[in-house]
Formats: structure tokens, sequence, C-alpha cells
């Protein structure tokens, strides 16, 4: 017994020693590969990396890719790129310079900019002395030659090409395509994919976008002399150009819609889509800019001009602009009363023009009153308080749940950057912000769509997609399909169904016949909206605000029994719904089905 | 004997036998240590710099202590020291103090400690205890299960941080423990085979950026100015060192700032960059040396834990010296695992003179056991 264990044991040493040695075996293998490696990297392959090196070194150049264009739903170019030229300034080889301020002055003359400004560039570039750093962009004819002639005398400096934004139409649909501008310190947090200097997308399908559009840049390995004098380009990766945007927008429709607002100077608001799908056809947000103030260096000046606007050209009003819905929400009011059965069609109230709650009167917008008034005219002329006394019956509760179930409150998902959700009250969030309860005042207002609730014209207008669409909604949409060169498709949008409301068809299809009285009854508020041969359908709305004169707004679809178009327009301070909104309504819808039917 | 004769022979005994070879490769890069750091951090008595120096001392003084202490001790203790340094990890998890995207360091006043790193040696210091006591029984399926959940437990703690380089060396580890522990070679075998059928999983758990280094690695190109700049430049500066270097102090990647991090994970082309191949023969002949030694150590214990102890420590030594270099010469992904002794860092220099001066002890102890 002993012995078999002294014999185990002997045996178990000598194992021990032999997987040891083995050991010692791997690290002589890997020692023997590293000193490869070494070898052929030092001694085989030391000129080549040595001339990289010595030739300092190799610079490496970012290309900057071309943003992908952004073409109108019929492949029409609403954005396309083109060349233009930059300065930059290397800082390891400028401060070799003898005379740096002499030089820098020199420099600064040429391209109008002071030398301090200069100077505060080259501090930021820090540790990565070696990296370019852009001085100037957008540099002219003249520039250029003068530039040139001093890179001879003066290291460092050089002159590159670059591509950048060029709008074919300048400011025609701004908001939806959006300006672009070099990355904020903000954004090169966020996301990790980017470098310092780049430009990117800061608003509209631009920012939406920006990863489809970005593209890949590319690289140049440049062989620079001591002086920072380019010598040759060792290796160049291509930048790849970025994918292009399909708009759902048509041209024509833009244009038009555009040129009416522009003729009469109105500032507002007209959105136009397609119920069916959700495709915007058309988006005006009045102001607006000039994209091309924007590609290249923007003037300061005008920059400072564009933010201090109180009218804030910058902001597209369709998706981040709070409004009182007015009389467009009597549809969800009114949807609302009959679908609970509070009224049905006959129930009348009397209108004498003037509502009082103990001492405080509310009036109706028509001073005289309507007299007795029952659903139909209510809608039609848009009796106040008729809804008064609805709203009143219904209670604030009611007004939330159906102003929900029609998306108000609730961000749509609109492919753009920005926007807003707006606001339907209840009474724990007027004790909860006001720190006041809820009077039977506040459910007036909101009962007629004024006071506290806000929403963005885009939901205002989909309150009219779902009487257009007998009851349901599409998430609007602004890009079409992604597709890179030749039109190949990468991507196509999906039309997605947004909400549905929970209200009966019948009542349905009484509030879609009370729409129709607006426009097509004589005694409707909306009859200017009329068109020719078609019947339309729609709602006017006044909207009173504290800033002066009122908002005229128009909701509405068209034909009436198969809606190819919902339209809301929204002029502000542009005074009554039915006398300035309901006809630019009118005939932006009478020239999109014309046009249609001629392709 | 008065008292301070007493300390005088307690201190004369306390450098006996030391193993000369292990002594003087260590001085060596700590030596080398300075003079890169010092390069590397722009040829100024900086603040990195002066700190390094502190950890060298610091770290030589450790290594002192730890050739004092019976190596048996610690594989006594095995089990403490790893549920407490579990302990420490959760802590890290939960306090930790945020660098680089990476939540590792523990932080008393202006002092950051890292806890991952020990747990390189904590974990194989258990597995070697729970070998020893169940001997030729070590090698069952419920023992193995066993080995693999003490091995797991804190990898995952440790990838969670995230650290995947400090995570996945320890399988390495805990496999040579088990190699020179005797296991049969069909059964280790086995394991290998099975570790290798689960990487594919791995990948996918890994995170984003983790997943662009290996991507990178494969193809440095496909992000020349990102990930892939890093060993781009670095390949850059130590092939122009061609034969003899460029000088100390004289490297233009390393000056002017092409290497990023090029004081902790890309010291090795510092060095090459300005003292060539023949400077960088050197720095891997001496860890060559270095690791030959302390395997000669094992081969010399004559019992199974120091043993499997020193093999270990080889191994850390190799491992971390093949993963660095080799990500260096583009070998290699870049894992951010340290050069040990020549990067730039407290607890990673900590920890290698603990293993180092581990490993003396192991020598001292079979000396002892010789001169008697």
């Amino acid at each position: 017994m002993a012995k078999d264990e002294i014999i185990d044991n002997i045996k178990n040493i000598y194992k021990r020693f032999i997987r040891i040695i083995f050991l010692a075996w791997i690290v002589s293998f890997f020692v023997v590969v590293i000193l490869i490696r070494l070898f052929y990297i030092q001694i085989i392959k030391g000129d080549y990396y040595r001339k990289i090196a010595d030739s300092n070194c190799v610079n490496i150049v970012k290309i900057r890719a071309p943003r992908g264009y952004i073409y109108d739903k019929n492949y029409k170019p609403l954005v396309i790129n083109k060349a233009t030229y930059q300065l930059s300034i290397i800082p390891y080889y400028f401060k070799k310079n003898q005379d740096i301020t002499k030089s820098m002055s020199e420099i600064a003359r040429i391209i109008k900019v002071s030398p301090e400004e200069i100077m505060e560039k080259l501090k930021e570039s820090r540790e990565y002395i070696l990296e370019p750093i852009v001085v100037k962009r957008n540099l002219n004819e003249q520039e250029i030659s003068q530039l040139e002639e001093k890179a001879i005398e003066i290291n460092g400096i050089s002159i590159s090409q670059e591509p950048v934004r060029f709008y074919n139409y300048n400011s025609l649909a701004s908001h939806i395509i959006g300006y672009t501008g070099e990355i904020s310190l903000n954004q090169l947090k966020k996301d990790k994919d980017y470098y310092p200097g780049d430009i990117v997308g800061q608003t509209g399908v631009e920012n939406f976008y920006d990863k489809e559009l970005r593209g890949k840049d590319g690289v140049m390995y440049i062989l620079t002399d001591a002086f920072g004098r380019q010598k040759e380009i060792i290796k160049t990766i291509a930048p790849k150009q970025g994918n292009n945007l399909v708009l759902t927008i048509d041209y024509n429709l833009q244009k038009y819609a555009e040129k009416i607002m522009d003729e009469n100077n109105y500032s507002g608001v007209i959105i136009a889509s397609n119920p069916k799908t959700g495709e915007i056809l058309c988006m005006v947000s009045k102001p607006d800019y000039d994209l091309n103030y924007f590609s290249g260096t923007i003037d300061i000046k005008e920059w400072k001009r564009l933010i201090r606007d109180k009218d804030n050209p910058l902001n597209n009003r369709v998706v981040q602009g709070l409004y009182s819905p007015g009389s467009i929400f009597k549809i969800v009011v009114g949807s609302g009363g009959l679908n609970e059965k509070v009224i049905d069609t006959t129930t009348s109230f009397l209108c004498e023009g003037i509502y009082w709650i103990k001492t405080w009167p509310y009036k109706c917008w028509r001073r005289s009153g309507h007299g007795y008034v029952d659903f139909y005219r209510a809608i039609a002329e848009s009796c106040d308080i008729y809804f008064y006394k609805l709203g009143l019956k219904m209670k604030v509760e009611l007004l939330y749940k159906y102003a929900v179930m029609f998306g108000l409150g609730e961000k749509t998902g609109i492919d753009l950057p920005g926007e807003k959700a707006g606001l339907v009250p209840t009474r724990e969030w007027k004790r909860r912000i006001d720190r006041t309860p809820w009077f039977p005042g506040n459910t007036v207002m909101m009962s007629i769509g004024q006071g506290y609730i806000t929403a963005t014209p885009l939901q205002i207008m989909n309150i009219m997609a779902v009487m257009a669409n007998r009851g349901y909604a599409m998430q609007p949409f602004v890009v079409k399909a992604i597709t890179s060169e030749n039109r190949r498709i990468i991507k196509l949008t999906e039309p997605k169904r947004l909400f549905d409301i929970k209200v009966s068809e019948e009542v349905i299809n009484i509030m879609r016949n009370a729409l129709r009285f607006v426009v097509q009854s004589n005694r409707g508020t909306g009859t200017k909206a009329r068109i020719k041969g078609i019947i339309s359908a729609g709602k006017t709305g006044t909207v009173e605000n504290p800033h002066g004169e009122t908002h005229a707004m128009f909701a509405g679809f068209a034909p009436f029994d198969n809606p190819e178009i919902v339209i809301f327009v929204l002029i502000e301070h542009g005074g009554s719904g039915g006398d300035v909104a309901a006809p630019v309504a009118g005939n932006i819808i009478e020239y999109y089905l014309r046009t249609k039917k001629q392709k | 004997m008065n008292l301070q004769k007493k300390l005088i022979v307690l201190f004369k005994n306390s450098f006996r036998n030391f193993n000369i070879i292990l002594l003087i490769t260590t001085l060596l890069l700590v030596f080398i240590g300075i003079i890169s750091i010092y390069s590397a951090t722009g040829g100024t008595a900086n603040e990195i710099f002066i700190k390094q120096i502190i950890w060298y001392f610091i770290g030589l003084f450790v290594l002192l202590i730890f050739s004092n202490i019976n190596y048996n001790n610690l594989i006594t203790l095995a089990n403490y020291l790893y549920y407490f340094f579990l302990f420490l990890l959760v802590l890290v998890l939960v306090f930790g103090y945020v660098a680089l995207g990476a939540q590792r360091w523990l932080r008393f006043g202006t002092f950051q400690f890292q806890p991952s790193e020990f747990m390189k040696i904590i974990v194989p210091l258990v597995v070697i205890r729970y070998i020893i006591i169940k001997r030729d029984e070590s090698w069952t399926l419920k023992s193995l299960m066993k080995i693999f959940l003490i091995t797991l437990i804190p990898m995952l703690l440790i990838l969670k941080q995230p650290d995947l380089g400090t995570a996945i060396i320890i399988i390495p580890l805990v496999l040579v423990v088990l190699f020179i522990g005797n296991i049969p070679i069909k059964k280790f075998i086995l394991i290998i085979i099975i570790l290798i059928l689960i990487i594919p999983v791995g990948y996918i758990g890994l995170k984003d950026y983790q997943k662009q280094r290996l991507l990178v690695f494969i193809n440095p190109q496909a992000d020349p100015l990102g990930a892939g700049y890093n060993v781009i430049q670095s390949k850059i500066a130590i092939g122009s060192g061609k034969f003899f270097g460029r000088g100390w102090l004289r490297g233009p990647q390393s000056q002017l700032n092409f290497i990023p991090i090029k004081y902790t994970d890309f010291i090795f082309s510092v060095i090459c960059e300005e003292f060539g191949f023949i400077g960088g023969l050197f720095v891997v002949l001496i860890y060559y040396i270095l690791i030959m030694e302390i395997l000669k150590i094992a081969k010399l214990c004559k019992f199974a834990g120091g043993k499997m102890l020193a093999a270990t420590i080889a191994m850390i030594i190799l491992v971390q010296f093949v993963i660095n270099i080799g990500m260096t010469i583009g070998l290699l992904p870049v894992t951010g695992l340290t050069l040990p002794l020549l990067s730039y860092g407290g607890s990673s220099i900590l920890f290698i003179m603990i293993i180092i001066g581990i490993a003396q002890n192991i020598y001292r102890e079979y000396m002892k056991g010789e001169e008697i």
C-alpha cells in the first residue's frame, strides 16, 4: 500500500514537472512571436514607417462627406450641395513662423476677420496641434487667389475644398428642411458618433434624419514636410455621400401655399395632408427664413436678427406653435356630447348673445344672438352659447376624455424635431399648477376651445382628419422614402394609424354632415371655402388672444364622400376665420384637386 | 541580546535568501518605467511622473512585506479575501468613481483603488485552496462546477463595470491552476473546447464600443480617426524607431501626442520609438527572464500549493505582457490592460509588486527548507 502511494506521489511530481516545462514553452512561443513582429515592424518595414513619421508626419485629414440630397415627392431637388473653399491653419507649423503676429494680421486682413478671432480658434486646438483648424469657410475667388500667394511665405495654412448645402428655392419649405450648422458641444457629449467640427442638421428633417443624410467621411493621409506644406497624398479613403430623402411635400402645392401667405403678408400656418396615409402635402409656417443664409458661414448679424425677431421665424409653428384650438374644438365637444347622449340632434338651446354665470358675462361671437339653435345650426353657425351650455352639462372630465381621444395633449410623433404636446387641462392640473379650484367659467372657455387648452396646428388638423376618415387619424410624416443613388429605395415609410376614436358611426356621420353645412349651407360660417363642383366640409375658428387681433382658422377636407385632402389654415391676427382663413383653404384645396386631375 | 540587536537581526532576516534574478529584473523594469514615463509625459518633472515614482517606492516596500508573509497563510486565508473583495466589487458598482466610461475605482480622499485588479490573484488562490483540500476529488463534475462558480461570480461583477480585459484574463489564470494542479489532461482539453464554444455567445453580450474595438482590430482602416487611430499611430511610432531608436525624449510620435494615452496603455510604443528594436528587445527579454525565473521557482517548490501559485503569478505577468504589447504592435485588439510595472497607475503597480513579492516568498520558503 505504502509503496503504491509513493509511486503515485512520484508520478504526480513528475507530471507537474512536465507541465511546468510545457508552460515555459508557451512563454517562449509568445516571446518569439512578439520579437518576430517587432523585427518585422522596426527592421523590415522600419524605413516605411520612418518615412511616414518623419515627413511629419502623416497628416490625417478628414474629407467631409457630402450630405444626401432632399427631393420633393416628384423627385424635384430641393436641397443639393455645391463646392466651396475654406481656409484652415495647422497650429504646429503655423507657430514655426518667425513673426506670428505679422502673418496673423495679414491673413486676418485678407479674410476680413479680427486677428483675435483667429487667435481664439488656435487656442481651442489644445494638444491636437497637427489637426487643421478651419478659420474661414466659403472663401470667395479674390480671397482664394490672395491666400494662395501668401501660402508660399506663411507656414501652416492651407486651402481646401468642401461641399456645402445649396437650397434651390431659398426659403421654400425651410421649416421642413431645416438648417445645418457646426455641431455644438452639447450635441457632441450626447452622441459619440460625431467629431468636433462636424456639420450636422440642427432643425427639420436635416436634424431628424441626420444619421441618414450625413454619409461617411473620408480620410486622406497626406505627407507634409517639416513646414507643414503638403507634399504627397499617400492614401485616400473616399467619402461616401449620405442617403437622399424624398419628402411627401408637393413642390407646386407648397409654392402655391407659400405664395398666398407672402402676397397677403400673412404670418401663420398652412398644412395639408392626405388623410388616408398621413402624408403631409404641404407645410407652411410663416414668417420663415432663407436657408441659404445658413450654408457655409452664417453672417453673425443675420443670425442675431433671426434669433431676436419677435415673430420667431426659426420656429416651425406647425409642430412647435401652441394655439387655442378655438371653435374647431367644438367638433370634439359636439362628438362627445352626442356620443355620451348628453344631447341629440334635436336638442335646442337659447342663444341671447350673452350668457351669465353669476355676475360673469360670456358672449357669443354674434352679439345679437342666434335665438333657439339645434345641433346642426350650432356647428354650422358656430354658436358659442350652445357649446357653453353643452360643456357645462358634460363637465370638464368628459371634455378631457374626448380631447385626449382626439389626440390632443399628445405628440403625433411626426418625423420632425422639437414637436410639442400641447395641453389638455383637468381639475387636478389646475389645482397643482394654479393652486385654485376649477370654476364653471373654465369649463365654459374650454368648451369653445379657449382658455387653458392648447394644441399644435398639426393636432388641430388631425381633429379634421378623424372626421375625414370617419373615425381614425394616421400618423403624419414628411419623409416618404430614403434612397441612395439612382433612386434605389432603402427605406419606405409605412403609413401608421395614430389613434382611433371610440365614437359611434352614427355620431360621426351627424358630425360630418354638420361640418358640410358649415361650408355648403348659406348660413354657415365657412361659405367662403366653397369650391365649384366639389362638396367640401370644414370648420372655422376665430381665436381670441391677448396679443391683439383674433387668429383666423379654418380646418377642412374634400371631397366630402371620399376625402383626398385635409387642410388646416391659421392666419395669426388675421381676423375672422370665415372671412380670412376659409378662402385660403378653399383656394388650396381647389388647386390641389385640379392639378391632381391634370396628372 | 538587547532590542537594537534584535531589530538588526530581524531586518537582516527579512532580506535573506532573496532571489537575485527576480530582484534585478524587477528593479530594471522600475528603472525603465521611470525613464519612459518621464519621456511620455513631456520630459518634465510633472505630477504624473512624480506620482509614479512614489508608487514605485510604495510598491517595492509592499514587495518586501509580501516576501516575508508565508504564502501558505495567503492560501489559508483565501476564502476571506475572496468574500472581502467581492464585497468591494459590489461597492464599486454602487458607489464607484466613474472614469473613461467605466466604473472601476473606489475613492478614499484622493486615493483611488481598483479592486478588480486584485481579483486576478484572489480567484486563483481560492481555487488552489479548494484543490489542496479536495485533492483527487477536485476533478469530479461537481467540484469543477464549484470552481466554475468561484470564477464566474467575480467575473460577472467585473464585466458589469465594464472591464472586459480584466474579466477575461481570469479564465487563463484559473486554467493554469487546474493544469498545474494535475487535472487529467482529457478533462482539461474538454474544458478548453467548451470555452471556445462559448465565445460566440459572449460576443453578443459585449457593449457596442467593445464590439467596435474587435471590429477595428480585424480592420483598423475601418475607423482611422476613431478607434483605429491608436493602433495605426502606435505602429508608426514603433516602426519609425527602426534599429537604434530616435533617442530618449526625441520621438516625434510620442512627443507630439500622436500616440494617445501613451503613459498607460501605449507606453511600449514610446519605448520602441525612442530606443528602437534594441530597446524593445531588451524589455521583452527582461520580461522573459522574469517569467522564466518565476516558473523555475514553481519547479523548485516542493509543495503543490506553491507550484500552482508560482505558475499563476508567471501567467498573470505573461498574459498582461502579451496582451498589452500585442495590442501596441497590432497583433491583438485594444483592451486597456496595462503593461506590468511599466504602465502608469497605482493599483496596477501595487498588484504586480505584490505578486512578485509572493513569488519571492515561495522561493525563500524553499531555500529555508534546503538550509535545514
